[in-house]
């Protein structure tokens, strides 16, 4: 739990509301609006204090007390799950209180300087959202640390992770699908999983790995594939297409998008986490070639499960200011349609949007599967959702990957945000799995 | 003649404070009443409230003695720093600040258990409190609480005061409130452990807190994180206090 200190009350009430207008902005239940930024629907001289997180108490308190925005915070703390906010006068007395004692303070060095009045804001406002977020998705998502986060260079793990499977030559022409699929089952069964192969001739195995609950109810069902895609015009690349290499805050070679990276951090991501829900990874590979196997396999082997969540291969964030684009959907009668996210989707999506909002980054909600076009006959996986299937496209990749392309690459920053995005998820899935 | 008798300076030695009674004629209590009403209510005016308004929660006012005479004068009271100079051992004292603190029927809460030494900015523990109340200090409006004994335990972290959640197990079945009435003082060492309740009378609870040091002492900002008074000092730390703001206010008679 963060906390006010009676040696920087100001300061951390200050901090504390910021945090909550994110918030309550963030738990919007329209969706365009959820992603906005919270500060920009105010005047525009506000706008960069606003965003500075440094608003007087006096320029915050109207966004709390006055009659549309205290609706919205009481929305906010319903929807979070918190107890209602104090009612909305003796909110704005504890807010003119607070002010006259900074303003006591600051003219004749007195009257409430140990800074009760800010605490009882902070016990109005602050401390009930994070112990009600806290609660349902696991502490931190009130902190507030943008970070060098996108500065950040790899995770060791992974690129020892990503630099294996590359030796691997699972190009559709390639000879080593087998290879892989082997090295996977093995590395898998490490991680506390019991893993199958389902194998056909003349067709690379299609890895099913499960496994149990560690302390966590519902289930998640990831997708990924070992295949690469073919590797025209090598002598165009700006590095060696083979081999993995570190440049530019990137990760560059053939396969470490589409889908090698995105499958080698949730390998280290999922090996972080001390609980989980059970896990069921389905990792093909043959999507490079139109998925000849997985069409034929994944409807029996999809029919009967039925997961809190089902998680793509990967998902993506905006090149220029690492904005995660939120590819959520509930499946509708007709294969790989895409509805409206469910209440259930939708706490998570708010989490996600927080996890975000706490390292400086925006979200943006797409009600739609990701992207795909390019494979031939559409993607099994997608196409073999159930009815009322919850399903979201979250990942390391961004804007620049050029997947199929000369200079495919992926973001170094996103890998450990992806390891909290699925602790989130898991929590979440735990939740969503009691509330069923 | 030392103006503290030997028992006198054994109890604050042994107990960590000490009660000494009347210190103030009810004229004088009331003339510090009488400053402090004009004080807030021409402040409350500097911010467009009501003093009412203004003194609504308990709160703290420093270096009055700056702002009205009648606290400059109870500062430098001789038979006031003389006691001060007795029980700290020390020749001649300084002011550090003085304060006025005023817990309001029914809008108070409690101050933690707390050593005072840890927040200030000296180089020794060679300091203390002169607590004088303004109104009658009982259990029920506030009075001083202390564990006594218990600065000879020597100094432990400053508290947060918002974030309290030490735990005295049976310590706490051996604490004493303190009451006195208006005009009587409560010297306590800076090292003493000490609480006030909420006030839950119908009437205020104001004490005027003036604290001296050993004028020898030096200024230590490293001792403490920050201190308000830190503001005020020109010396150079290990240096002695700037007279202007910290001045020598008398000593042993």
């Amino acid at each position: 739990m963060s906390r006010i200190s009676m040696f920087s009350s100001s300061q951390d009430l200050r901090d504390g509301l910021h945090r909550c207008l994110a918030i309550v902005q963030a738990a919007s239940p329209e969706r365009t609006e959820a992603d906005r930024p919270w500060w920009m629907a105010l005047p525009e001289g506000s706008r960069e204090a606003a965003r500075a997180r440094t608003l007087g108490l006096d320029a915050l308190a109207p966004l709390f007390t006055t009659p549309e925005r205290y609706a919205r915070l009481e929305a906010a703390f319903e929807r979070v799950g918190a107890p209602p906010p104090p009612a909305r006068e003796p909110l704005e007395h504890s807010f003119a209180d607070a002010i006259l004692s900074g303003r006591a303070l600051r003219a004749h060095a007195g009257r409430d300087v140990y800074g009760a009045s800010n605490k009882r804001l902070w016990d109005a406002l602050v401390r009930p959202l994070e112990a009600a977020l806290d609660a349902f998705y696991g502490p931190g998502l009130m902190e507030w640390s943008p970070d060098a986060l996108r500065g950040s260079s790899a995770e060791r793990a992974v690129v020892r992770i990503l630099e294996r499977l590359m030796a691997f030559d699972t190009r559709p022409e390639g000879g080593d699908h087998d290879a892989c699929a082997r090295w996977l089952a093995e590395l898998l069964e490490t991680r506390g999983f019991a893993v199958e192969l389902i194998e056909a001739a003349g067709f690379a195995p299609i890895v099913v790995a499960s496994r149990a609950p560690r302390g966590l109810a519902g289930e998640v069902v990831l997708y990924g594939h070992y295949d690469v895609s073919p590797i025209d015009r090598p002598e165009a690349w700006r590095h060696p297409p083979r081999t993995l290499t570190e440049a530019e805050g990137r990760l560059w070679g053939r396969g470490v998008a589409d889908n090698l990276g995105p499958l080698a951090t949730r390998l280290w991501a999922i090996d972080a986490h001390d609980e989980a829900p059970a896990l069921r990874w389905i990792i093909q590979g043959e999507e490079e070639r139109g998925s000849p196997f997985a069409h034929r396999i994944f409807p029996e082997l999809l029919k009967e499960m039925r997961p809190t969540l089902w998680l793509e291969e990967t998902g993506y964030h905006d090149h220029a200011d690492g904005t995660l684009r939120l590819l959520a959907r509930t499946i509708g009668a007709t294969p790989d349609s895409s509805e409206a996210p469910d209440e259930p989707l939708n706490r998570l999506l708010l989490g996600l949007r927080l996890l975000m909002g706490r390292h400086g980054l925006a979200t943006r909600e797409e009600q739609r599967g990701l992207n795909k076009d390019v494979v031939e006959g559409g993607c099994p996986f997608n196409r073999s959702l159930p009815p009322g299937a919850r399903y979201i496209a979250l990942g390391v990749n961004d804007s620049r990957a050029r997947i199929h392309t000369v200079d495919e690459s992926i973001p170094a920053w996103t890998a450990a945000l992806h390891r909290d995005e699925l602790r989130m998820i898991f929590r979440w899935v735990h939740q969503a799995a009691g509330q069923a | 003649m030392p103006p503290l008798s030997t028992a006198q300076l054994d109890f604050y030695w042994e107990q960590g404070y000490l009660v000494v009674g009347p210190l103030l004629s009810p004229e004088r209590v009331d003339r510090l009443r009488r400053a402090l009403d004009s004080l807030w209510e021409r402040w409350a005016g500097e911010l467009g409230v009501t003093p009412e308004a203004y003194c609504r929660v308990v709160s703290q006012w420093t270096n009055l003695w700056e702002s009205d005479p009648a606290f400059a004068e109870q500062l430098r009271h001789p038979e006031c720093t003389a006691m001060a100079a007795e029980l700290i051992g020390c020749e001649r004292v300084r002011v550090f600040h003085d304060h006025v603190i005023s817990k309001p029927p029914g809008l108070s809460g409690a101050v933690p258990w707390h050593q005072d030494y840890p927040y200030w900015p000296l180089k020794a523990p060679r300091a203390l409190s002169l607590w004088l109340a303004l109104d009658d200090a009982t259990p029920e409006s506030g009075c001083m609480h202390f564990m006594p004994g218990a600065h000879r335990e020597g100094e432990c972290p400053a508290v947060d005061f918002l974030n309290d959640r030490k735990e005295w197990g049976a310590r706490l079945e051996r604490i004493r409130p303190v009451p006195v009435p208006a005009g009587w003082g409560i010297f306590h060492n800076c090292l003493s452990w000490h609480t006030t309740p909420a006030n839950t009378s119908a009437g205020p609870r104001r004490a005027y807190i003036s604290i001296y040091m050993d004028a020898h002492v030096a200024y230590a900002p490293g001792h403490s994180g920050w201190h308000p008074m830190n503001a005020r000092v020109t010396a150079e730390p290990g240096e002695l206090f700037n007279d202007d703001k910290f001045p020598i206010v008398g000593g042993v008679a």
